[in-house]
């Protein structure tokens, strides 16, 4: 009996001391929560790093579903500037009085005006720091990254959360847009060294999230337009609700909910790199401007879809795939089964031969009034 | 000892085998072997499997020697004398760095992720604590523990890796290469070898089971290496697929790193995968366990002694080293430079030491020599012989 009782009074023991937490369990007061770290060029060629972090009141608040901005601010913003990120860091640290903690960080944004080294030694830093959250979303930014980080969200109260809230749902926007930190680490050690970003703007109230920059080396290639960006979510496979605009005989008729998915093919032929983009494409019709019956309305507005969709989508990857812009990573899928042979591709990829076709499925829903 | 069943059923047999093993590479893997391997690395992930066969048939082999004697019993029987002494003591120092290396990286782990600002010693005193308190009721006690807390680590982590799919953007690192190089997939291949380093003591547990249970346990440790190659190739393709090949290799825990990224939305644990990685420490933990349980039983024999007290106060001692050494880890670099070292004399034990055996017992055989009958450490029953 005294010998079961012991062993239990020991199995409480050990217990307790594996349930009693951690050594360095700081009260919620003490520490800075991070929700948004920034990025932009400072004078001298210095780094600026721009934290977002919430206030007592802003975290009591609810993060969803209250549109009320109260009078006081849910966040307030820390600046740190230094010839490196990791100096930058200290920096902002020596100015408060609270432990700056990157654990929940929910938005980074980098501005589109840092330069190569500097864009290489923020992802380096980011990458050596153990507690940092890998999930938190990516953006860029050509705006002054302290005005992203302080503009109000007409969604949210707590206008970090704004991002997160709206890259939770992949299907819920027209382009998932969605990178997150993990993809800007990941391509500092990929062959082909491409990566892109979702351009966040600020407007009056919220935020604008409609195009892409597309980095090489870390420096900016290019930033597409917003109707450019909607074509890439074709044959990225990550548009959900996109729209085509055609005109039948002068009036307007709409395609709805156009989804691709599409099935990439790469062959060379006589030392010349053809490129295959296959999408198959679903839509909804919801109405048609004259009452004919249903089959020679679906089977033009295939047709039209169809090409509308092929001749796009071609002129942006040719256009792309000349500056050496890679979406698809294709490069390193090369690289990876020839190892020295990264050369070789840049170049076949700059004079590659690309064709998109597209198998289109459209569905007449008809009108609902 | 208490006075319980000493035996333990096939299926615990094949679980303490896996659990044996799987505690000491599951954080680190694959990163060497793509390092080395390169694209080959599914080719090296093969070969591991079949040198893990092999090694899993030769130890089978040398248990069915004498299956009611230990490893270090077998020794002395066969190689009476200064090989006995030579081997216990090559043996318990090679198994007293596996547990550090295992500790080492399980703490860095928790250091670097989740505690920067605790002591990594905190971390190691507790984990060192638990592992000598399973194994305190010698080995049935920590193979029930082992057998209740294995098969539900085992399924969060299945279910961790299947949550890791959607994730999976690099699916041309899935496919093998088509060029196989032969020296980089070797060189892989043994490098890698840790994952499997512990199996050895396949003999150790063997008289544990039952006579009749015997061809059952030895089906089951097949079975259970096959699951734990399948695990381990699991755990490849959801590196390779989540992380590039290229920052794989620049990752000290590459699993880890890619369970970071799973979270689920709505559930009341936010970062899921964060959970499987602490699962994983358990299996650290076991691993430990076993090493303890392995090495008092290789110095016990050594030391003539076979008292509860004399195994309580051995594990007690072997604790105290384990701890004691571990702080002598600055980093995991050290942790990583002892494992790769420890790799050669492990594959000594492994795959010399059995096929040196069990040449000596078919030569024995055919050549019966009489005359002199060889000291045994215990009898057929378990009990303490006379000496």
């Amino acid at each position: 009996m005294m010998r079961n009782r012991r062993k239990l009074v020991l199995t409480a023991l050990l217990g307790a001391l594996m349930l009693s937490g951690c050594a360095d369990n700081r009260p919620l007061n003490h520490r800075a929560l991070v929700l948004g770290l920034g990025f932009a060029p400072a004078p001298h060629g210095q780094i600026s790093m721009i934290f977002q972090i919430p206030t007592l009141t802003g975290l009591a608040r609810p993060s969803m579903g209250n549109s009320k901005s109260g009078s006081s601010p849910t966040t307030f913003i820390l600046t740190g500037s230094g010839p490196t990120a990791a100096r930058a860091f200290t920096h902002a640290q020596a100015d408060i009085n609270k432990d700056l903690y990157l654990g929940q960080l929910q938005t980074l944004i980098l501005s589109t005006h840092l330069s190569a080294s500097q864009f290489r030694n923020i992802a380096d830093t980011l990458i050596r720091m153990g507690t940092l959250d890998k999930t938190a979303y990516a953006m860029a930014t050509s705006a002054p990254v302290q005005k992203v980080l302080t503009a109000k969200s007409q969604t949210t109260s707590l206008a970090p959360l704004y991002v997160s809230t709206g890259f939770w749902c992949a299907h819920c926007q027209v382009v998932d847009l969605k990178r997150q930190m993990w993809d800007v680490e990941q391509a500092q050690f990929a062959p082909a060294r491409n990566l892109w970003l979702p351009l966040i703007k600020p407007i009056g109230v919220g935020f604008q999230i409609q195009s892409v920059v597309f980095y090489q080396g870390n420096r900016v290639a290019r930033i597409l337009s917003h109707h450019q960006t909607s074509v890439l979510g074709y044959v990225l496979g990550r548009t959900s609700k996109g729209t085509i605009d055609l005109s039948w005989h002068g009036q307007s008729v709409s395609v709805d909910s156009l989804q691709a998915k599409p099935r990439l093919s790469a062959e060379w032929k006589r030392s010349r790199l053809y490129l295959g983009v296959n999408l198959a494409v679903t839509g909804n019709v919801y109405s048609f401007p004259i009452p004919l019956s249903v089959q020679p309305h679906l089977a033009w507005l295939t047709k039209a879809v169809k090409h509308e969709l092929t001749v796009q989508c071609r002129q942006l990857l040719q256009s792309l795939g000349r500056q050496g812009l890679d979406p698809f990573s294709w490069g390193n899928a090369y690289v990876w089964q020839h190892p020295h042979a990264l050369k070789r591709w840049l170049d076949a990829y700059r004079h590659a031969v690309w064709k998109v076709t597209a198998h289109v499925q459209l569905r007449q829903l008809g009108d609902t009034t | 000892m208490r006075e319980t069943t000493r035996h333990i059923s096939p299926l615990q047999y094949a679980i303490l085998e896996s659990t044996a093993f799987m505690g000491i590479g599951i954080f680190e893997f694959p990163r060497l072997l793509v390092l080395q391997a390169g694209n080959d690395a599914w080719w090296g992930l093969i070969a591991d499997w079949a040198m893990a066969f092999v090694e899993a048939w030769l130890l089978l082999k040398v248990a069915m020697v004498d299956p009611e004697e230990t490893l270090l019993g077998k020794t002395r029987r066969i190689w009476p004398g200064p090989a006995y002494w030579a081997f216990g003591l090559a043996d318990t120092l090679v198994q007293l760095i596996l547990p550090v290396v295992a500790l080492t990286q399980f703490t860095y782990v928790i250091v670097t992720f989740f505690l920067p600002d605790t002591s990594p010693w905190i971390i190691e005193l507790v984990v060192t604590a638990v592992s000598a308190y399973i194994t305190w009721w010698d080995l049935p006690a920590l193979v029930r523990t082992i057998q209740v807390v294995y098969i539900p680590i085992m399924a969060v982590s299945i279910a961790m890796l299947i949550l890791l799919v959607p994730h999976v953007a690099d699916t041309y690192a899935l496919w093998p290469s088509g060029h196989l190089r032969l020296y980089p997939t070797m060189l892989g291949a043994l490098h890698t070898f840790y994952i499997f380093v512990g199996f050895e003591a396949i003999p150790l547990f063997w008289p544990y089971v039952r006579r009749q249970d015997q061809p059952r346990a030895r089906r089951y440790t097949y079975w259970m290496l096959a699951l734990s190659c399948l695990f381990y190739a699991a755990v490849l393709a959801a590196t390779l697929g989540t992380e590039n090949p290229w920052y794989l290799i620049h990752l000290e825990w590459p699993g880890v790193s890619a369970l970071r990224l799973i979270s689920v939305v709505g559930l009341l644990i936010d970062k899921l995968g964060v959970l499987a990685v602490a699962f994983w420490g358990i299996l650290s933990l076991f691993f430990i366990s076993v090493r303890f349980w392995s090495l008092a039983h290789a110095l016990l024999p050594m030391l003539r002694q076979r008292t509860l007290a004399w195994y309580r106060g051995v594990i007690l001692g072997l604790a105290l080293a384990v701890f004691s050494i571990a702080l002598l880890v600055p980093n995991v670099q050290v942790s990583d430079r002892w494992s790769a070292q420890a790799v050669p004399f492990v594959l000594l034990f492994i795959f010399v030491y059995p096929l040196a055996l069990l040449a000596t017992v078919a030569w024995r055989r055919h050549h019966p020599q009489p005359q002199r009958q060889p000291p045994r450490i215990e009898d057929g029953e378990g009990r303490p012989a006379r000496h």
